[in-house]
């Protein structure tokens, strides 16, 4: 397994080693300077794109075909970029929240309340977002997996938008959002076990379609 | 002689192309040398035997377990056509990597094929010529002191000088008498080099797996015109081709009696070039 995860972590580091840096110093730089977390937040959604991006790579090599050969089970391949993932995902958040603090300390704020529950819903979003993505891509490849899960959300963003109002009558969604003040605990521990939940239907999803997969 | 690789009625379905019932041994201390005309299902074979497609019928062994089993594939090392790793890796990254991942694995075995070889441990995979990329592939496949080589066309697209090195590696590990290779490849020089048995794959059907030098020494090429030709008693025509330039030919089993049936007659050696040319040919009957 410690094998998997040092190809994952090798190959997304030697691709990304200039730009990684650039990003990371240029959303810092923006975040800071504009007194906008939105960049930070955005770092975390980046991370998880780069993440991702090693399938990609697999693909180009022919990886697939020789992991098979290799003496690993599916679910340590598969776990390899699970891990990945959460290990880009977690350092944009580390990430997020220390240059928060110092934008905070240049502009005299001090609640960091905000950015860690924003930041934090950036992750569990993107957590869920590659999860999803991971059962697709290995079914039928990285880039027909992420034109098929763009059109998805857009289904589900343009749904909103048209019946938003009809479905916040039915269940008040706006309300409930509000709820998230009175309850930050629980509504932390409640995104947390969505997350996980995807996380692991997801994870049993691909390792069942890499087990089938033949290269 | 225990068998590495026992396959039985092996059969795998494709819209357009099927394998029928293959049957297939690799014995120890032996190097099988795969052979047949693209697409006639060699790497579906050797996919199948590794355990990267699954079969639709037959049964295989590797190393007494089933094809796919981790146990088994610990022993086993493998060459594809090209590298499988990322072209951003180093051969020092794979070590790492492949420390992680293979329990028998021998950094200093690989680090020292590396060097015999020439490969600069700090260079990327992408900046290496495709014989450099080969020979990392094989330096892979060794440090892990495998008791199976299996190689789908390893040796294919590389000169002559690097194809002899590569050669010369497989003669060496096949010394260990219980070790054993499987070798598919399209240039037959080098399995009549290197092969002790040749098995020919023909539009998904084995059509023999045998000692190479009995089949070279068995067989023949007869040339002679189509009247003096068709007198050879048929058990004794392998594959006739008919017409051309030089009038008829066939390939024939014994030469010795068809020489006595056949005075006049041109009788040759024939190669294994020559034999697939027969099976494959446009005028093969």
């Amino acid at each position: 397994m410690i094998g998997l995860l040092r190809k994952e972590l090798y190959g997304l580091n030697s691709l990304y080693q200039k730009q990684l840096p650039l990003v990371a110093v240029l959303y810092g730089v923006l975040a800071v300077a504009m007194n906008q977390d939105f960049f930070l937040y955005f770092g975390v959604w980046v991370m998880m794109f780069y993440s991702i991006s090693n399938l990609s790579l697999d693909e180009s090599c022919g990886w697939g075909r020789y992991a098979k050969t290799l003496p690993v089970t599916s679910a340590q391949i598969v776990g390899a970029k699970f891990l990945v993932t959460l290990i880009y995902t977690g350092i944009a958040l580390v990430y997020g929240l220390a240059l928060g603090l110092i934008r905070r300390m240049v502009s005299g704020e001090s609640d960091l309340g905000v950015l860690t529950a924003g930041l934090l819903a950036v992750v569990m979003v993107s957590l869920i977002m590659s999860s999803l993505m991971y059962p697709f891509a290995f079914r039928y490849g990285l880039e027909r997996a992420r034109n098929g899960l763009l059109v998805v959300w857009m289904v589900v963003f343009v749904g909103l938008y048209l019946f938003g109002s009809r479905l916040n009558e039915a269940v008040p969604l706006i309300e409930l959002l509000d709820t998230i003040e009175v309850y930050p605990i629980l509504w932390l521990a409640g995104s947390l076990a969505v997350t996980g939940l995807v996380m692991a239907l997801c994870f049993a999803a691909s390792c069942r379609i890499y087990q089938k997969k033949e290269f | 002689m225990t068998n590495l690789v026992e396959v039985a009625g092996l059969c795998k379905r494709y819209d357009s192309f099927t394998l029928d019932h293959i049957d297939l041994t690799v014995p120890e201390g032996q190097i099988v040398g795969l052979i047949g005309e693209n697409g006639a299902g060699k790497t579906t074979t050797i996919k199948s035997i590794l355990g990267v497609v699954r079969p639709d019928g037959g049964t295989i062994r590797l190393m007494g377990k089933p094809s796919g089993d981790k146990g088994a594939l610990e022993k086993v090392g493998v060459v594809f056509e090209d590298s499988y790793f990322n072209g951003v890796l180093t051969p020092s990254q794979i070590d790492r990597i492949l420390q992680g991942i293979r329990p028998d694995w021998d950094s200093v075995k690989f680090r020292r094929d590396c060097e015999a070889f020439g490969l600069d441990h700090r260079k990327k995979i992408k900046d290496f010529s495709r014989g450099m990329r080969m020979k990392l592939s094989l330096a892979t496949a060794l440090a892990s002191h495998p008791r199976l080589l299996v190689m789908d066309e390893a040796t294919s697209g590389l000169d002559p000088v690097v194809r002899g090195e590569i050669l010369d590696i497989f003669l060496e590990f096949i010394q260990d008498e219980g070790c054993g290779i499987l070798l598919s490849s399209h240039i037959t020089t080098d399995l009549e080099r290197v092969a002790d048995q040749i098995a020919y794959i023909h539009r998904g059907r084995l059509l023999f797996q045998r000692d190479k030098d009995e089949l070279l020494q068995e067989t023949a090429i007869v040339r002679a015109p189509e009247a003096l030709l068709s007198r050879l008693p048929e058990e004794l025509v392998m594959v006739r081709k008919t017409g051309g330039s030089g009038g008829s030919a066939a390939l024939v089993r014994d030469p010795g009696t068809v020489r006595r049936l056949l005075p006049d007659a041109v009788i040759d050696r024939t190669s294994i070039d020559e034999m697939m040319q027969f099976y494959g040919g446009r005028d093969a009957e």
